[in-house]
């Protein structure tokens, strides 16, 4: 640091800096680009409900094809026996897949476990690590509250959780009204979409602020990490045995992603394929893990100095 | 005129944990060392300084102004913690962007004051490195071209010197003094004592969470009148001017190394006035023409003086 051969570059800063009410989505997008130099995991943990979101679209559309009586186009022309033989199968699997309700709640189903990891790869850190490095000292020395940091924390796990939780239920209404005969899709089936995304917010900011609660108390991403799986698999595990025991199907409320599974059943006015237990119960039992969350968070954020 | 810091009875408790106990002190603007032994509360100061603390009790004022969650002074301030403090994912480069970034700066802006801050360090042939792969030192360096780079009145160094080499230790002392004469006022803490007396004669000395003592090393020392200073004189005679040296006033002792072969012997005297010594040790000198070849006060340095100060107060 030989200061005197700079100093004909250096000059202090005379300008005047502005910093904006919204400097949370300074940190958040710099937290979200610094995850996601992390490739590998990104394209590891993307890559199932990516498939998924191909496949699922894929029987919407045939599911509107068939509906309106034409041959599904993906499926080529018409004419030799093969592609009649073949349009015959998928035709049989679509009736059974027509309902584009089904078909998303049934993605959220299949996908929620790596809406999870998402989450919780990208999410654990966040906190846990800040803590560790002593990096919010830096934050707290600047024009950022904790509430800004906090927003931006939860702002950046969520951003990771709607990847899988809300942008592939958006692609598959694209599908849907795009393929389905004169927007029937839009006007007759609008709530769906908003479920979808009703559905897929609600999902991801239960889950984020689960996942952030778990990495303010954690020293470590990894002890963080361990702490989001053990939380939902525990819970989860202690609602189906209390429900087994006490042959109570209500006690499956305790279980984090079975009240959400509940959840969706009611806002996508689905009766079956879903655990029948108390909506009561499941929205007290996301609203109290969703307010718990929070106040950990909150309660740990403010007392990030005394830790570093 | 503004003081750089005030604080009247400031205390700073984590639960039943004193982080700092009934301080009370004014510093001029300027640069100053931050000094203790672990868990002195020297950061706890430190963080109170930068606002990211709030006192449990007492008033403090930074630039005239309380720090704590105070948006405007921030941007005056540029904080350099003792704590790593870097993603290993971002560049040096990203890195100081983003937290001027923070600072409300726009892109353009956070990226030409990034590299000037960086050139500053010496880290413009790293910048585009991510910092996963940058050695102790260097990652010292970036966070202090953070605390630089926007230019601040007042930086702050939390052991800014820790994992730097030796030269990049005096490169660091070079940089911050011409910080200093650039108009910026310096608060630094370091266990390093040689250095912060390199940088600044003027300190804060911390123990246990409570002011042990402030003002310039030289003031600090002389409030320690109990406390005897030690002068060596190596002379030729050294008995006869251990004699005349005894009759002086202030004088608590005098012990006499002899001569041994050619060389001098030596003199340690204890004094309680060493201003009236160091007047009085000519004309002694020249009484005695005891061949007096040098004259040395081994414990004015900070280090003694720190030391003095720790042991009185356990």
């Amino acid at each position: 640091m030989r200061a005197e051969t700079h100093t004909e570059v250096y000059r202090p800063y005379t300008g005047s800096s502005a910093p904006s009410r919204f400097q949370f989505l300074a940190l958040a997008r710099s937290c979200i680009r610094t995850a996601a130099r992390r490739k590998l995991p990104l394209v590891l943990l993307l890559a199932p409900p990516a498939i998924a979101t191909i496949i699922y679209a894929f029987v919407v559309y045939m599911g509107f094809a068939i509906e309106q009586g034409a041959p599904p186009q993906a499926l080529g022309e018409g004419g030799n026996v093969l592609t009649f033989l073949a349009s015959k199968m998928v035709n049989n699997t679509a009736r059974q897949l027509i309902q584009v309700r089904d078909t998303i709640v049934n993605f959220h189903l299949a996908t929620n476990v790596f809406s999870l990891l998402l989450m919780a790869w990208y999410g654990a850190g966040q906190i846990a690590e800040d803590r560790r490095l002593g990096a919010h000292l830096l934050y707290f020395a600047r024009p950022l509250t904790r509430l800004d940091y906090v927003l931006a924390k939860l702002l950046t796990v969520a951003f990771f959780g709607s990847l899988s939780a809300v942008v592939p239920g958006l692609v598959i209404c694209v599908v849907a009204t795009f393929a389905s005969p004169e927007w029937s899709f839009l006007k007759q089936q609008w709530d769906v979409i908003l479920a979808t995304i009703g559905f897929g917010l609600f999902s991801t900011l239960v889950m984020s602020c689960v996942v952030l609660a778990v990495s303010s108390l954690a020293s470590r991403r990894t002890f963080a990490l361990i702490g989001v799986f053990a939380h939902v698999m525990l819970s989860g595990a202690l609602g189906g045995i209390l429900a087994a025991l006490q042959r109570e199907r209500d006690f499956r409320a305790i279980g984090i992603l079975q009240s959400c599974a509940r959840v969706a059943a009611w806002m996508f006015d689905i009766p079956r394929g879903f655990p029948r237990f108390s909506l009561t119960l499941a929205l007290v039992s996301v609203g109290v893990t969703l307010v718990l969350s929070l106040w950990i968070v909150w309660s740990r954020v403010k007392r990030l100095e005394v830790v570093a | 005129m503004t003081r750089l810091v005030e604080a009247r009875s400031v205390g700073r408790f984590y639960g039943e944990v004193v982080g700092l106990s009934d301080v009370t002190l004014s510093v001029p603007k300027g640069v100053v060392g931050l000094l203790g032994p672990n868990g002195a509360g020297k950061s706890t100061f430190l963080k109170l300084f930068v606002g990211e603390l709030a006192p449990s009790r007492g008033t403090l004022t930074v630039l005239g102004e309380t720090p704590f969650a105070n948006r405007r002074l921030f941007a005056r301030l540029g904080f350099c913690p003792q704590q790593d403090a870097l993603y290993g994912e971002m560049t040096g480069l990203e890195f100081v962007s983003f937290l001027l970034g923070l600072s409300g700066f726009s892109r353009a802006d956070a990226r030409r004051l990034a590299v000037r801050a960086l050139e500053r360090v010496q880290l413009d042939g790293a910048m585009h490195q991510r910092t996963r792969g940058y050695s102790k030192g260097m990652r010292q360096r970036a966070k202090i071209a953070q605390a630089i780079a926007h230019g601040p009145e007042v930086i702050v160094l939390d052991e800014p010197m820790t994992g730097l080499d030796p030269i990049a230790r005096r490169d660091a002392v070079q940089l911050f003094a011409e910080l200093a004469r650039e108009g910026a006022s310096i608060v630094m803490s370091s266990h390093v004592l040689h250095e912060v007396e390199a940088l600044t004669q003027d300190i804060v000395l911390l123990h246990r969470g409570r002011l042990l003592a402030q003002g310039s090393v030289r003031d600090v020392r002389d409030l320690l009148s109990s406390h005897p200073r030690k002068v060596e004189i190596h002379a030729r005679e050294p008995r006869r001017l251990a004699r005349a040296l005894l009759a002086l006033d202030g004088v608590a002792s005098v012990r006499v190394d002899p001569a041994r072969g050619d060389g001098p012997g030596v003199v340690r005297v204890e004094t309680t006035d060493l201003d009236l010594f160091q007047s009085s040790l000519p004309r002694v000198a020249v009484d005695t023409a005891a061949g007096i070849r040098s004259v040395e006060t081994p414990d004015s340095g900070l280090e003694a003086v720190f030391d003095y100060l720790v042991e009185s107060s356990t």
